[in-house]
């Protein structure tokens, strides 16, 4: 059976030390609940390195290409094929 | 045997207060007057809204009274064609960069006592970036054509002019404001939470908890969430930067003497950070003073704030100097000309005033005495904020009173239309940071815990 151990701390270096030795003997730390980051906590967590900055540059290329094509589009349908209202 | 005492104990610098170095003392400080209202008092608070109300209907007013008559209820004339519309412009934009530096600029350079003071100066940038945007529009005359600076299909033939300085500011903004709410609201996320742990009612739980998106302050979510932060800091600096050289740009591209000068760009950066400084100060100090937050606002925030406007009044300095020299230097007769009257003409007094504002009542900074004390750095930042200010109305008054046709040389007369939509504005912004200070914590929360975790240590 898996079992799950809580622990509390006061502080930063108590909650580090803890984490610290719990994963040198073995154990697997699945999270930490902090009032501000700590790095090193974060550091000892299994997973994959997060994916955020991908998706904040993929989501940039993205509005640059609407932003672009966008713009393009406008233009051309605003100069090239310009549609005759009110006589003009 | 001997005993050598040695003095290694550098006076550390610390920037809480021990009554105020534990977590939950942070928060209850914090969010104590936004959840718990019945046990304390606002009503220095509720003074402060009803004149600010006021103030922003004199802002409405003097709006609409624009829009209704046109812009020629103002000082303008057929020479000096710009005024203090776009004096308030260039002053609020600079105004609302100086969040974005403290956030962007001391987040990168990991200056950790901005904790304390980043949450109200990135909401002061929000609101200064957002009421200087009006101004332009205003200053249009037909403020209903605006929506004109946006490429987007039209029968009209009508394209942006993209060689406009009018269209870069439209971008500036546009883009500085978008990025100024999201890096804002990012920070906000945490703080959120926390107030939503400790709401009181059902209501103040369900806005709080939507608005913390599921924070749970787990060890992945902080580690996204600097990711993320780091990240959008990076892409604030270059922003700030480019907001306000193209506010420069609008005069340097210019071809008027006083204007037509290079180091426009980065003297109207240095002089945005210079003035949004000195308003961040005087908002320190009233946040301070209003929410009993000294255990987490020291005299050590004002002693290192005050040493960046020192340095910024020296590079101010220095520019005005530059100025001088080229305006001599470029042995132009308009430019000699416009340098002369400067000095000696109907301005002149506002100018010597200026100086003193921008370059010599800084330098008190050099006494240590002075930058611990909290009514003198206050008292400074105001004087600073008007230096900043007469000298965006003087770079537009000089140069257009004192152009190249001596034939066409007019000075302007302010009328109360100018006066009526200059504090108007200031009102405006007062109410919309009144009313941020009253749902939101003024001070970031975490960051001061983090702030308070280092300080435990050391």
């Amino acid at each position: 059976m898996t079992k799950v151990l809580l622990a509390e701390f006061a502080h930063v270096r108590a909650l580090r030390d803890a984490a610290d030795a719990a994963r040198r003997r073995g154990y697997r730390l699945l999270d930490a609940l902090t009032p501000f980051p700590v790095e090193d906590v974060a550091g000892m967590l299994d997973g994959r390195p997060s994916k955020v900055r991908v998706f904040m540059f993929a989501g940039g290329l993205l509005v640059a290409a609407m932003a672009l094509g966008g713009a393009n589009t406008s233009r051309l349908s605003s100069i090239i094929h310009t549609m005759p209202a009110g006589d003009r | 045997m001997s005993v050598t005492a040695v003095d290694d104990a550098a006076p550390v610098r610390r920037f809480t207060l021990p009554s105020g170095r534990a977590y939950e003392k942070v928060n209850e400080l914090v969010a104590g007057p936004l959840i718990e209202r019945a046990g304390r008092s606002w009503r220095v608070w509720w003074i402060a809204f009803a004149a600010s109300v006021a103030l922003t209907a004199v802002f409405i007013v003097s709006v609409v009274w624009v829009f209704i008559q046109g812009i020629g209820v103002w000082g303008l004339n057929t020479s000096v064609v710009w005024g203090f519309d776009i004096a308030n412009y260039v002053w609020w934009i600079g105004i609302g960069n100086a969040g974005t530096l403290i956030s962007s600029m001391l987040l990168l350079m990991r200056q950790r006592w901005r904790a304390s003071i980043n949450r109200f100066a990135e909401a002061m940038t929000l609101f200064a970036a957002a009421i200087a945007g009006l101004f332009p529009i205003v200053h249009l005359g037909r403020s209903l054509y605006f929506y004109w600076l946006t490429p987007y299909p039209n029968t009209m033939t009508v394209w942006p002019q993209w060689r406009s300085a009018l269209i870069w500011d439209f971008w500036a903004i546009l883009s500085y404001l978008l990025f100024s709410l999201l890096f804002w609201y990012i920070g906000l996320i945490p703080d959120f939470a926390t107030l939503r742990d400790r709401a009181r009612s059902p209501r103040q739980r369900l806005i709080y908890g939507a608005l913390a998106l599921g924070w749970r302050g787990s060890a992945r979510h902080w580690r996204i969430y600097r990711l993320y932060h780091v990240a959008l800091a990076c892409l604030g600096v270059p922003l700030v930067v480019s907001l306000h050289s193209v506010v420069g740009l609008d005069f340097a591209a210019s071809l008027m003497p006083g204007w037509t000068e290079p180091i426009f760009p980065p003297y109207f950066v240095v002089g945005a950070m210079y003035s949004g400084f000195a308003m961040v100060v005087c908002l320190a100090a009233l946040v301070r003073w209003g929410f009993n937050l000294q255990p987490v606002i020291t005299t050590a925030h004002f002693d290192v704030m005050a040493r960046i406007m020192l340095a910024a009044s020296i590079i101010m300095g220095l520019s005005y100097l530059t100025e001088w020299f080229n305006a001599w230097y470029t042995g132009e007769r308009a430019e000699r000309g416009l340098l002369r009257f400067e000095f000696t003409g109907a301005y002149a007094p506002l100018f010597f005033a200026m100086l003193f504002c921008n370059v010599l009542a800084p330098q008190a900074f050099w006494i240590s005495a002075v930058r611990r004390s909290i009514t003198a750095v206050f008292g400074i930042a105001v004087a600073i904020n008007i230096g900043m200010w007469l000298e965006r109305i003087l770079i537009i008054w000089n140069t257009l009173s004192h152009g190249y046709l001596p034939s066409m040389w007019r000075l302007y007369i302010p009328t109360i239309w100018d006066w009526l939509i200059t504090f108007g504005s200031l009102g405006f912004f007062v109410f919309l940071f009144l009313i941020f200070v009253r749902l939101i914590p003024a001070v970031s929360m975490h960051e001061v815990r983090d702030l308070v975790a280092e300080e435990i240590e050391s």
